[in-house]
């Protein structure tokens, strides 16, 4: 075997909800601690800041002037940056904020416990990113299927795969046709359609796909009678606008 | 050949069943977990034989995702060992036009060019039990296609109200018949005529031809500005068979596997080649693709539509892109 | 070709690794089983699947003459995983070779006839064997030309062989480079640039063009100006197959396997297909 990989895990603004999923590889985790050194986590064992990296993992969004200079270190020092999960990735939960209306946001802003930017953005927004492993939480069976690849000198390239191809191979009934408006046609696949197959509408924590086509599901959802403001919510729940025009 | 025809009363159906899961797996028509109709492997749950199922019996040949090979790293050499398919397995119920699926299959990877042993291993031992329809589908359209008649199939079933009507249709089937012939009664029954119409009509006079011409027709640009490229009808169709090989390391070894796994002609990577270069990036290219290898291309290897007639794209598609109404449109434009 | 060799990567050993230019390798490959290599033989224009056990398959043509088959040449460019798996590799190494696949150019055709090759970038390596074919028995052949661009002058492959063709009795090698760089004198600007600066007589002439989709399409326009017919052009198309045996259906091009049917199509044949489809 090679020399082990060292990474570590960073939280920026968000829940750290990300890296406390990681322990739910179990026994998986251990097996890949055999190649891979936990060297700076705050959930692990061991805390050594500002040492070299081979592989940074990051969650949470930058909110703040102090999540950028974070960010920006973490950087510097790591061979591979992992945006980790949906705040990382595209600004999820936390991003909501950058649909509001100017005067909510600023009224949100002002109440904040430290000065916050005025939007939220995602890591690759920010530094330069060399791979993004969505959800909310993220998957861990994707991330360690990324350490596994690094570990050979694969890297895996994100492919523009909605959420219904998965949905499909699961043999699930399509929540379109039952009324419930659902964002898998738009959004990236790796999830295996968790949410479809427990019946539950995609709502997007994965991020849109770059070739998604909005308008024609927009138009969809219109046909389902669905409220506006309902279409508003699930399109900007994780996600930034879509239908934004410039200069909004 | 055995001459007799059978009856199989509904009340035995379920002992049927179970004495062929001693010998194979059976997939059989019901609901899934989750409410969709599709065929799985039979363990006494209810059967489905009211309509098509939702979903189409090929993931009973083709999963989404399967093993090809195990690449064992030795220190000079490398293992390579072709893993064993599943064999042994019914198709129970199966629908006619399904069954010329199963035909496209077998002209592709059996008939066209090179063998392939992998999916000949899997159909070697795979029993077709065809159902055929009495009244016509929603989206179906198999008596446009010519698809309305099994083909292929070892045994040939028809429903009545307390009853399935059975005849063996090739010798396996026979055996079959013989093996079980304690469930089932011999009957003078004779197959009733089966003369329904689909709802849907697909026009076949000169399609490919008229198909060919219309490669630059508008039609598709307009549909193609709808299209969610969701990828769904290519993952209901029965007869999508498009895959992609791909090679994963097994978690902490120098020893890795290679998989086959489904792919769709929806998605920009199915084009993509070294340097990223994408050669279908539109919509609507990728589109014609799917409409065009159903209704012309694929006869140019194999000699027949890979388009069966039974309309699952249809039903699937949440924005409603019907490839009878793009063949009609093209047709009226071109012939 | 037996079934085994079309149908299951088989091992084969490197023995001989070759820096052709920056990023890109000649792999001179040898199955292990000897039996194997003996059943080879292919026409030039032919392919490989090549598979780098744990990152993958990918089409790559030989690059190595025909008329010797104790051993293949792969000419590869490091650009995605399994390429970039394999450049490190080292003589002894072991790799799986499916194959050979697809239809090749029928050089036994092109006899008593003058030949035009037109290549660019890494596409000299599918033409190179073809080309080694046609010197290596230069008495059946007329007059033999070769055009040649590359972006860099350091990115020209098979430099040796190139210096040794514009020796070859009635043989005009003519290049050219996209970016000029102080140590290169010669032409820069595109490959069908060069076409006035050769006596090309289209009546009894081949040409074989092997380069990417845009070159392809402007030498095919540039040669019928000079009064090539469709008949006489005979071109490599580059798609990213998976099973070289037209089943996986990657390759689909308006209808067209490139695995199968091609990747050498006859001008006629590519006035058909879309090369690019919007």
């Amino acid at each position: 075997m090679a020399k082990k990989m060292r990474a570590g895990f960073y939280s920026l603004s968000c829940c750290e909800g990300c890296e406390l999923v990681v322990f739910d590889l179990e026994e998986k985790l251990l097996k890949a601690l055999e190649f891979v050194e936990i060297v700076d986590a705050r959930l692990f064992d061991g805390n050594h800041p500002n040492e070299k990296l081979d592989i940074a993992i990051v969650e949470g969004g930058v909110q703040s002037e102090l999540d950028k200079k974070h960010l920006e270190e973490i950087r510097e020092r790591s061979t591979y940056l992992v945006a980790f999960g949906a705040c990382a990735t595209i600004a999820g939960i936390p991003g909501i904020r950058n649909s509001l209306p100017k005067e909510m946001q600023a009224k949100l802003n002002s109440k904040a416990i430290i000065p916050v930017k005025e939007k939220v953005f995602p890591v690759p927004a920010v530094v330069k990113t060399d791979f993004v492993l969505q959800g909310c939480p993220a998957f861990t069976h994707e991330l360690l299927d990324l350490l596994v690849a690094l570990y050979h000198g694969k890297k895996p390239v994100l492919e523009n795969i909605p959420v219904c191809k998965e949905c499909k191979e699961r043999e699930n009934p399509c929540l379109l046709f039952e009324g419930i408006p659902c964002l898998g046609p738009v959004t990236y696949a790796g999830c295996k359609a968790l949410c479809p197959t427990e019946r539950a509408q995609c709502i997007g924590c994965r991020g849109f796909t770059e070739d998604a086509n909005f308008e024609a599901l927009r138009k969809r959802f219109r046909k389902m009678d669905v409220d506006e403001r309902i279409i508003h919510n699930l399109f900007t729940y994780f996600n930034q606008n879509p239908f934004k025009k410039e200069g909004e | 050949m055995i001459q007799e025809k059978f009856v199989l009363k509904k009340e035995n159906l379920h002992a049927f069943l179970e004495a062929l899961s001693k010998d194979m797996e059976v997939f059989v028509p019901c609901h899934n977990e989750n409410g969709a109709t599709t065929f799985l492997p039979y363990n006494g749950q209810e059967i489905y034989t009211a309509a098509q199922t939702f979903y189409s019996p090929k993931q009973a040949l083709n999963k989404p995702s399967e093993k090809e090979f195990f690449f064992g790293k030795k220190s000079s050499s490398v293992e390579v060992e072709r893993v064993k398919q599943n064999g042994g397995k019914m198709i129970f119920g199966i629908r006619p036009c399904d069954t010329h699926a199963v035909k496209a299959f077998d002209k592709l990877y059996l008939e066209y060019g090179e063998v392939d042993p992998f999916y000949r291993e899997k159909r070697d031992s795979t029993l077709l039990a065809a159902l055929v329809c009495t009244e016509p589908c929603s989206n179906g359209f198999c008596h446009s296609m010519g698809t309305q008649e099994p083909t292929g199939h070892d045994l040939l079933m028809v429903e009545k109200a307390d009853s399935f009507y059975i005849e063996a249709a090739s010798s396996k089937g026979e055996e079959l018949i013989k093996k079980h012939r304690g469930l089932l009664n011999i009957t003078k029954f004779q197959k009733p005529e089966l003369n329904f119409e689909c709802k849907k009509k697909l026009d076949t006079r000169n399609l490919k031809e008229i198909l060919d011409k219309g490669f630059f027709s508008k039609v598709w640009e307009e549909e193609g500005k709808r299209d969610l490229n969701c990828t769904s009808c290519t993952q209901v169709c029965p007869s999508c068979y498009c895959f992609l090989t791909l090679d994963k390391f097994i978690l902490n070894t120098e020893n890795s596997e290679r998989f086959r796994e489904w792919d769709s002609c929806h998605l920009q990577r199915f084009t993509k080649v070294a340097g990223n270069h994408i050669f279908r990036k539109s919509r609507e290219s990728r589109l014609r693709q799917f409409v065009m290898h159903k209704l012309s291309y694929f006869q140019k290897n194999n000699d027949m539509m890979l388009c069966i007639g039974c309309g699952r794209c249809i039903s699937v598609c949440p924005v409603g892109i019907d490839l009878t109404e793009i063949a009609a449109k093209i047709r009226s434009e071109f012939e | 070709m037996s079934e085994k060799m079309l149908t299951e990567p088989c091992q084969a050993k490197i023995v001989k690794i070759k820096d052709e230019a920056p990023e890109t390798k000649t792999f001179t490959i040898k199955y292990v089983d000897e039996a194997l290599q003996k059943a080879l033989h292919f026409t030039p224009g032919k392919f490989f699947m090549l598979s780098i056990f744990g990152y993958g398959e990918i089409p790559i043509s030989i690059s190595s003459s025909p008329l010797k088959t104790d051993s293949v040449e792969l000419t590869i460019v490091d650009v995605g995983n399994a390429t970039h798996a394999l450049h490190p590799m080292k003589e002894g190494d072991i790799v799986g070779l499916r194959g050979p696949f697809g239809n090749g150019f029928p050089i036994q055709k092109f006899r008593n006839k003058d030949i035009v090759f037109v290549s660019g970038g890494c596409g000299m390596a599918p033409l190179r064997p073809a080309v080694k074919a046609i010197v290596g028995k230069r008495s059946e052949y007329k007059k033999l030309t070769l055009f040649y661009g590359c972006k860099r002058s350091d990115q020209m492959l098979f430099k040796e062989d190139l210096k040794e063709w514009s020796g070859v009795e009635n043989f005009n090698t003519l290049f050219t480079v996209d970016e000029g760089t102080p140590d290169w004198k010669g032409e820069v600007g595109v490959v069908t640039k060069l076409f006035g600066k050769a006596d090309l007589k289209p009546e009894n002439s081949i040409a074989m063009i092997v380069g990417p989709p845009v070159m392809i399409h402007f030498a095919i326009i540039e040669l019928k100006k000079i009064g090539f017919k469709e008949g006489q052009i005979y071109a490599s198309l580059e798609r990213l197959m998976h099973c070289g045996m037209g089943k996986c259906a990657h390759c689909n091009v308006a209808g067209t396997y490139v695995c199968t049917d091609g990747p050498v199509f006859s001008g006629a044949e590519l006035a058909k297909l879309p090369l690019e489809e919007k």
